[in-house]
């Protein structure tokens, strides 16, 4: 007990020490003598291994968070709960900066007041810092409860009428984008003001996915010569309903890494189509609404990873269709329109208006 | 919302629900100033819109690019849509139907829409914490409880903030059907605030110069404006003021684009219209439609009535033909044109119905168990996720809350579900909350 309240009272007159230091961010915060005192006062209570309080009741940490050791707070099964460096992703300082009228707000309302600013400061500039722990384990302090041993996932089997089917081999935008070298930033902002709007394919995979950003009429044949400085990243691109036409797929077809075209009702025909037979990692080509047809669909047979094409509005016919589909085994190819047959009668819509609420 | 009501009714208001009063007024727009340049937001940039002093958005890969969000307001009977109970005696007098998909049944009232559930995912684990029609709507646009502190934004606008517009002219995300008593923008910067469209059939109105205004006019109006304007905006260098001046920017863009069209659905043939049947909703699914296909990221189409506290299945006759016509429509034209795969159509609504159905032949109210629709956009079709029991009262497999089902669809664009932006006081807040993405949902 004496020990409890003179540890509280060191705690107190050190952060009181420790203000000045967090307000100008000078100097190295110790975990040890600046941040535990804190977390001790106003955490230990609840987020603590397992123990027995001074009632004798046994007290389990809430929320599986806990702080008295460094193993358990590495460990932690919510999420990175400091993450040195970076505050914005260290989940304590969310819970400790929520205001006070917000139910995940630590500590809870009824649990305390909220910390006060000179303590959350302290612990964001140690966190701003690295987060360092020192030596500190807090090993010595009693034993760590064990972990518990299945931490039950909330996702359970899945009860789908019919599982997924997975994909065969990595996805190509991994495999396509091994040694690709990005593209260099100043490039990618050059295009800022041209018709076109280009961007990783997602979570800065050297990859691009280039699309017309609304003025379609704009982009011309000639406008995609633009593209020649990045033809070899280009993994999706997307003219649909623009002005290009055949002169432009000469240039397509040097776009080596391209895995998903959108020509729809745009002026490319027979002819353009052909040259698209060189882009053989082509996966996805939508070609709906132009003036293609079985020529085209000749000159796809040799690209053997197609698994999509679009033909609804264009000459294809079903022979040709059929033809491709024995070339390319798996293709999906949508060549109709399958609408619902129109409503026999005008729906009696606000016929019947029943209570609210 | 007329700009003089706005005006007169600023002093009373705060400052920010009249500069979102003034976006939605404008973008459906009248008049129209603009300040230089150099203002125009990057939406379209590499990055879109970071934060000051917080770590850049970096995008997921994106399994779909845009999404269309059909929202069934006032509590849609899950058990007699898609969640049926055959041999229950909570199924009523509704008799279920088989659909395209192995093991997939639909309620009665969807037969057209039946022969396309190959292309779709039932959700039939959905549940609320929230049992009262504004509360639950609220909590299903924004993950969000709603209080009186803060407005949340919806998902729409998450979406358009951190994955950005696809086309630089049209809005990045508009309602149709509705949209004056949603979350909208919430506390984010007017520009993403989404554009209401009351009436499919009407398209977008006031786009137009008024008449007797002349281009020469227009211009000088404009240059004035800019004029009076300049000095405050460089002296006043703040979000809102930036807001205020691209929701005008954004505006006369948009009256000078050819893709003002996409909001014109008289463009489009009778049979296509006939198809998706002379209903609102039939209308707003096209509407839908036409705004994807133009580039626009979020739409939304809000169909009401679904509040059926008695007589719930004489009321589901009348209710649901539209439904059925509409969406069955809208996934037959998504798809032949090829758009089906980039786009993720979501129709869900903000609880379900009460297994029971009691003496006015009505089911009322029912948090605790319902069920969504997704299809496109990577999802995959013919399949369900989670489960309810024999009755349709609990969820008794892999439960999806409201947050999940908006980090889903976030996470569809790419957007990354863990990414904390902050409220103007200060406070962090994600899209979809604690939610994580179902991405059990996705294809190959």
């Amino acid at each position: 007990m004496l020990q409890r309240s003179l540890l509280l009272l060191i705690a107190l007159g050190l952060s009181t020490l420790a203000a000045p230091l967090a307000g100008q961010a000078k100097g190295k915060i110790l975990f040890e003598r600046h941040v535990l005192p804190i977390l001790e006062r106003n955490c230990f209570e609840c987020h603590r291994a397992t123990y027995t309080d001074k009632n004798g009741r046994r007290k389990r940490p809430k929320g599986r968070v806990m702080f008295d050791t460094l193993a358990n707070i590495k460990k932690s099964k919510r999420g990175k709960l400091f993450v040195g460096k970076k505050p914005e992703d260290s989940l304590v300082l969310d819970a400790i900066t929520l205001p006070p009228d917000d139910e995940d707000r630590m500590p809870p309302a009824k649990a305390g007041p909220p910390l006060s600013k000179r303590d959350v400061d302290l612990i964001t500039n140690w966190i701003k810092q690295g987060a360092d722990f020192g030596s500190w384990t807090g090993e010595a302090k009693g034993k760590t409860a064990k972990p518990r041993s299945k931490p039950s996932t909330s996702r359970g089997s899945s009860t789908k009428s019919k599982k997924p089917t997975a994909r065969k081999g990595p996805h190509p935008r991994v495999t396509l984008s091994k040694g690709l070298k990005p593209i260099p930033k100043a490039t990618l902002e050059s295009f800022a003001n041209s018709p076109f709007r280009v961007q990783s394919v997602g979570d800065r995979n050297p990859l691009l996915t280039v699309s017309c950003c609304g003025q379609t009429e704009d982009v011309t044949d000639s406008s995609i010569a633009q593209l020649a400085v990045i033809a070899d990243h280009i993994y999706e691109l997307d003219l649909a309903r623009s002005g290009v036409g055949d002169g432009c797929c000469m240039e397509l077809a040097k776009m080596k890494r391209l895995v998903k075209l959108d020509l729809r009702q745009t002026r490319v025909s027979n002819a353009g189509v052909k040259e698209l037979a060189a882009c053989k990692e082509l996966r996805t080509l939508n070609l709906f609404d132009t003036d293609t047809g079985d020529y085209a669909l000749n000159a796809l047979l040799s690209l053997k990873k197609l698994e999509r094409l679009y033909l609804y509005k264009t000459k294809a016919s079903e022979r040709g269709i059929k033809r491709l589909k024995e070339a390319i085994p798996g293709v999906r190819v949508v060549a109709s329109l399958d609408m619902p047959e129109p409503m026999a009668e005008t729906p009696r819509n606000n016929r019947r208006r029943g209570k609210k609420k | 919302m007329s700009l003089r009501k706005l005006i007169r009714g600023a002093d009373a208001g705060t400052r920010r629900t009249f500069l979102s009063g003034m976006a939605q007024s404008m973008l459906g727009v009248g008049a129209a100033a603009t300040f230089g340049p150099g203002l125009v937001a990057n939406t379209l940039g590499q990055d879109p819109k970071t934060q000051a002093g917080q770590k850049p958005i970096v995008l997921g890969p994106a399994t779909a690019k845009h999404v269309i969000y059909l929202f069934m307001a006032g509590g849609m009977s899950h058990i007699d849509m898609f969640d049926p109970k055959p041999g229950a005696k909570t199924q009523g007098p509704n008799v279920p139907i088989a659909t395209s998909a192995d093991g997939i049944m639909l309620g009665q009232y969807l037969p057209k829409l039946a022969k396309h559930m190959h292309k779709a995912c039932v959700i039939n684990s959905m549940s609320s914490t929230q049992g009262a029609h504004a509360q639950a709507q609220y909590l299903m646009r924004t993950s969000y409880e709603l209080r009186g502190t803060i407005q949340h934004p919806s998902t729409g606008a998450w979406c358009h903030r951190m994955a950005g517009r696809h086309n630089k002219t049209l809005p990045g995300h508009v309602i149709v059907g509705g949209g004056a008593d949603t979350p909208g923008a919430g506390f984010f910067p007017a520009e993403y605030t989404p554009v209401p469209i009351g009436d499919p059939d009407d398209g977008l109105k006031n786009a137009s110069r008024p008449s007797g205004v002349s281009e020469g006019r227009f211009n000088k109006r404009l240059k004035m404006l800019k004029n009076l304007d300049t000095e405050f905006g460089e002296k006043h260098k703040q979000i809102s003021v930036n807001s205020y001046s691209q929701a005008y920017l954004d505006a006369v863009k948009l009256m000078r684009s050819a893709d003002l069209t996409a909001f014109d659905i008289d463009q489009e043939p009778a049979s296509v219209r006939a198809a998706y049947g002379s209903s609102k909703f039939g209308s707003g699914c096209l509407l839908a439609r036409r705004l994807v296909e133009h580039g626009v990221r979020y739409v939304e189409v809000m169909r009401g009535g679904w509040d059926t506290h008695s007589e719930n299945f004489d009321r589901l006759e009348t209710l649901t033909p539209s439904i059925d016509q509409g969406l069955s429509a809208l996934l037959a034209d998504l798809e032949a044109r090829g758009l089906l795969e980039d786009t993720m159509v979501v129709l869900t609504s903000e609880f379900g119905r009460t297994p029971d159905i009691d003496e006015d032949n009505g089911r009322n109210h029912y948090p605790k168990a319902f069920s969504a629709f997704m299809a496109g956009g990577g999802v995959q079709g013919g399949t369900r996720y989670g489960k309810t029991d024999k009755e349709g009262r609990e969820v008794i497999a892999d439960p999806m809350s409201i947050p999940d089902l908006n980090a889903t669809i976030a996470y569809a664009c790419g957007v990354p579900t863990d990414h904390v932006l902050t409220s103007p006081s200060g406070r962090p807040f994600k899209v979809g909350d604690k939610g994580m993405p179902v991405t059990e949902i996705f294809g190959a």
